[in-house]
């Protein structure tokens, strides 16, 4: 009984470790084709590269790099240009961020450092910046990585308290200005941008002050050079009228 | 938790109670597949020598030889070859005892057979029951091993602020491995199991057939002593 049994224990071991061979194998024969798009990171190499160095003419003849030249050219009004590039960046920069449920947007946009001195700082500046570009690629990939992160978490936060007035409408947009303490506390809100209706200007007010705590990067460098300060764009994208 | 979940990792990540289901139906396939295999040379053993043996039986030889070949033989004496051992043994003693009373002698030689017959039965149809129960039970203990890693999975999500769809995946992935190894393993141990009763069916029909026909037999040279 006991000897009829031995080769039948071999058969069935054999083909178990067949099947388990056979599922490991195919399981990892797909993978490396599927590993990492990486559409965030290119996000922070594009806004870095605009090419006045090259030529030291005025900004005037350059339409290729207008938009990041009135980004930087430091404006009076310079919300909205920044705004704008900010914009387009952070849609483009999250593609797979889950689409909230009233596909509001509400964008981040981080301040830039003021440039007044458009044309000789821009030179310098720009130089500077390719390089470190070059150089730090990698290490600002992360940062920019992590810091789309804290982003997209603030965007979600705001979204879900933001409950819209009756008076809203398409089109309508409001900027903020929130002022941030280290440990993420809301310290003061301003209306950067006025929609016009004060009622809708009230309930993104409202909508950022009962959030009350964002969640924002513990290391003082990031939160120093984004979320400080930063600015937020409130604009209904899914209404009717 | 980065793409590489491959199914080691799952299992191997898996929570104790859902890995232990998971080593239960693992034991239970391999048991069955021993099974499996066993009932399967043991049933084609018995059919090739029951051929054989019918060869012989219906070749003219001398039945007696035949019985002396079998009882001296070295080798196990089963199947069709056991029922005719027991029936002629039986039948030997008995002439010696009742003489030519031949309804005493024919029920003794009948209800040997049929003890044979029930032992032979018992042997073929051994095992049989292990595997229905692996291929009724088996899909519920996967079932069970994920439905509590899914649980599990869910618990985990009400403790996260952000809800996403990759914080869930892995664990209902690793909860469904159980499901899967469960099916494995029930799936071939009811295939085996219809499989093996109707063979078993067949071959119990052939000995009643050749235990019928060799008390006609015994009958017909007792009368004729």
């Amino acid at each position: 009984m006991l000897r009829s049994a031995i080769l039948p224990t071999i058969f069935a071991l054999a083909l178990h470790g067949a099947v388990v061979a056979l599922l490991l194998h195919n399981w990892e024969q797909p993978l490396p084709d599927r590993v990492r798009v990486e559409p965030l990171y290119i996000q922070a190499s594009v806004v870095n590269l605009p090419k006045p160095n090259v030529r030291p003419s005025p900004p005037k003849q350059k339409p290729p790099a207008q938009v990041a030249q009135k980004q930087q050219a430091g404006k009076p009004k310079k919300v909205k240009p920044a705004q704008a590039a900010m914009t387009e960046s952070a849609q483009a920069a999250e593609p797979d961020q889950p689409s909230d449920p009233e596909r509001t947007a509400i964008e981040v946009v981080t301040p830039q450092p003021d440039e007044n001195d458009a044309t000789q700082a821009l030179l310098e500046a720009d130089l500077m910046r390719a390089i470190n570009a070059e150089q730090g690629a990698r290490a600002a990939v992360t940062d920019d990585e992590r810091a789309m992160a804290y982003i997209g978490q603030i965007q979600r936060d705001v979204i879900q308290n933001w409950s819209r007035p009756p008076s809203a409408r398409n089109g309508m947009q409001a900027i903020l200005k929130v002022f941030l303490v280290p440990t993420g506390e809301v310290v003061e809100v301003q209306i950067a941008e006025s929609s016009g209706n004060a009622a809708f200007d009230r309930s993104a007010m409202v909508a950022v002050e009962k959030v009350h705590r964002f969640s924002v990067p513990s290391e003082s460098a990031m939160f120093e050079r984004s979320f400080r300060e930063f600015t937020l764009l409130f604009r209904p994208e899914d209404l009717r009228l | 938790m980065n793409e590489q979940l491959s199914i080691l990792e799952l299992i191997t990540n898996a929570t104790v109670v859902v890995q232990l289901v998971m080593a239960i139906l693992v034991l239970a396939s391999v048991v069955s597949w021993i099974l499996v295999f066993q009932k399967a040379f043991l049933l084609s053993s018995v059919r090739r020598m029951a051929t054989t043996f019918e060869n012989d039986f219906w070749s003219g030889e001398d039945l007696r030889a035949l019985f002396v070949e079998l009882d001296e033989g070295e080798a196990e004496v089963i199947g069709l070859e056991s029922i005719f051992h027991a029936g002629f043994k039986e039948y030997t003693r008995c002439s010696q005892l009742y003489g030519t009373q031949v309804e005493r002698i024919m029920q003794n030689v009948q209800r040997a057979m049929r003890v044979a017959l029930a032992r032979e039965e018992e042997r073929l149809e051994a095992a049989l029951p292990f595997l229905a129960t692996v291929g009724s039970t088996s899909p519920y203990i996967g079932l069970f091993g994920t439905v509590w890693g899914i649980m599990n999975s869910f618990r985990g999500l009400a403790m996260v602020n952000q809800a996403t769809l990759s914080v869930v995946a892995p664990g209902i992935s690793e909860a469904l491995v159980a499901t899967a190894i469960g099916l494995f393993a029930a799936i071939p141990a009811v295939i085996a199991y219809n499989r093996f009763s109707a063979q078993v069916e067949i071959m119990m029909n052939r000995f009643e057939t050749f235990s019928e026909e060799f008390s006609a037999i015994l009958n017909r040279s007792i009368k004729e002593n």
